[in-house]
Order: structure tokens, then sequence, then C-alpha cells
């Protein structure tokens, strides 16, 4: 049913879409200026408003081929939670705070009704799938996929 | 008043080049893979119009209002807190 070939170019759509609309997502506006006014390295904020929206649309594609290829829910999380464990273990503390905020800070006003849609609409034309968990779940991803990047950022580069 | 002003005039640049990669997106999209008839792109370029105005507006909102707002109550709370009187 999933032509295989078609397969790179739903990644890069679906990476496309969220990466313009998490830019777009006014609570994401108002965290890096909040950032900003707060914080004295300019580089953090600018770097933040790269990586939030960046890893976003990473994780939103992962959750697609997550429904598309039917890997269950609790494994992805159990993952993607492990590792925000590890890493918080490693990070520098200033950046803890931040990471786990711009999680919040990237599901606003925009990103959430977009990817619920977004959800809704892939999940009617998979015809066979009813399951909740194929509907829902995005959101859990979109704002897992932050904390993960923030985190990976303060680990690598400061 | 005239900060107010250059608040709006900061947000609205801020909207915009928020707002154009969404609908660079939508006309690629429309061109290449969508092409919805007519009247549907009309209708869904006024209706990112409109969503645009509304981030607009809640951003000139926040940053005016709400921001200072609630950072003066930090700070009221933060100050009784330090002297001891907070209730």
């Amino acid at each position: 049913m999933v032509q295989h070939g078609s397969l790179p170019v739903v990644a890069v759509t679906v990476f496309v879409f969220i990466l313009v609309i998490t830019m777009a997502e006014p609570s994401l506006a108002v965290f890096t200026s909040a950032v900003a006014s707060v914080v004295e390295n300019d580089l953090i904020s600018t770097y933040l408003m790269m990586v939030i929206p960046v890893s976003a649309a990473i994780l939103v594609v992962v959750s697609v081929f997550r429904v598309l290829l039917g890997i269950s829910m609790k494994k992805l999380l159990m993952v993607g939670y492990g590792a925000i464990i590890v890493l918080s273990l490693l990070v520098p503390t200033d950046f803890l705070a931040l990471a786990y905020d711009s999680g919040g800070a990237a599901a606003g006003a925009l990103v959430l009704p977009v990817i619920l849609s977004f959800g809704v609409g892939m999940s009617s034309v998979l015809s066979d799938r009813t399951d909740l968990s194929d509907v829902f779940g995005y959101i859990a991803l979109a704002t897992m996929g932050p904390i993960l990047g923030v985190l990976l950022m303060g680990v690598l580069l400061f | 008043m005239n900060a107010e002003l250059s608040i709006l005039y900061d947000t609205a640049v801020e909207v915009s080049l928020m707002v154009l990669p969404v609908l660079a997106f939508f006309l690629l999209f429309q061109f290449f893979f969508l092409g919805y008839p007519r009247v549907t792109f009309n209708r869904i370029m006024v209706n990112l119009l409109l969503a645009t105005l509304g981030i607009f507006l809640f951003l000139g909102g926040v940053y005016m209002g709400l921001m200072p707002a609630a950072q003066s109550i930090g700070e009221y709370v933060g100050s009784n807190l330090q002297n001891g009187t907070c209730p």
C-alpha cells in the first residue's frame, strides 16, 4: 500500500511544511525574545530560533514514518524520553530549563491546530488505520523534538 | 505612545518574516502538487491573511500589555518575598 519510492518525497514535504509552520509560531517568537532579553550571549537565542523548528520538524517526520511503518508509540516514547533523561545528566544546568521550556514553546496557537489537522487528514486517507494513536501523538513528538534538540545543542556546543 | 508604535512596527516586520515561508510553501505546493481550484486557493490565501493578522494582533498585545504586566507582577512577588512581607 505504501510505495517505497514515495517515502523520501513524503519526508521532505512533511519536514518543510512543519518547519515553516513552526518558524511562524507566535509562542516561539515570545520565548526566543524572552530568552534574548535575559541571556547576555546573543548566540543562544539565535540558535534556539533555528534548533527548535528543525528538531520539531524532524520528529514529526519520524512520527509520520511511525504511522506508515506501524511502529508502536510506546517504543518511540521510551527511546525518545530515555535519550532525554541521559542527555539531561550530561548537559550544563542552564540548558536544562531552556530545553524543557522549548518543548512547550514549540506547540502553541499555530502549530497545534495545523499538526492536529495534518494527523486527522493523514489517518482519514490511510483507511485501514482507525487507531487513535495514528491520529494523535504528533504533538507529543513535536514537543519531544525541541527538548532533544536543545539538550543536544547544549551538550555539543556549550 | 511613540514607543508603542515602534513595538507595533517591529512586530509587523517580525510577523511578516515569520509568515513569508508559509506563504512560499503554499504557493510552491499549489503549483507543483496540490493544484486546488482557483476559488479554493483564493480562500486559502484570504484565510492565511486572517491568520497573519491574528498573529500580529496577538503578538502586539502580548509584547505591549501582557509581558510587562506579568513581569511587574513577578517583580512585586519577588520584592515582597525578599522583604519577608508576602501575604
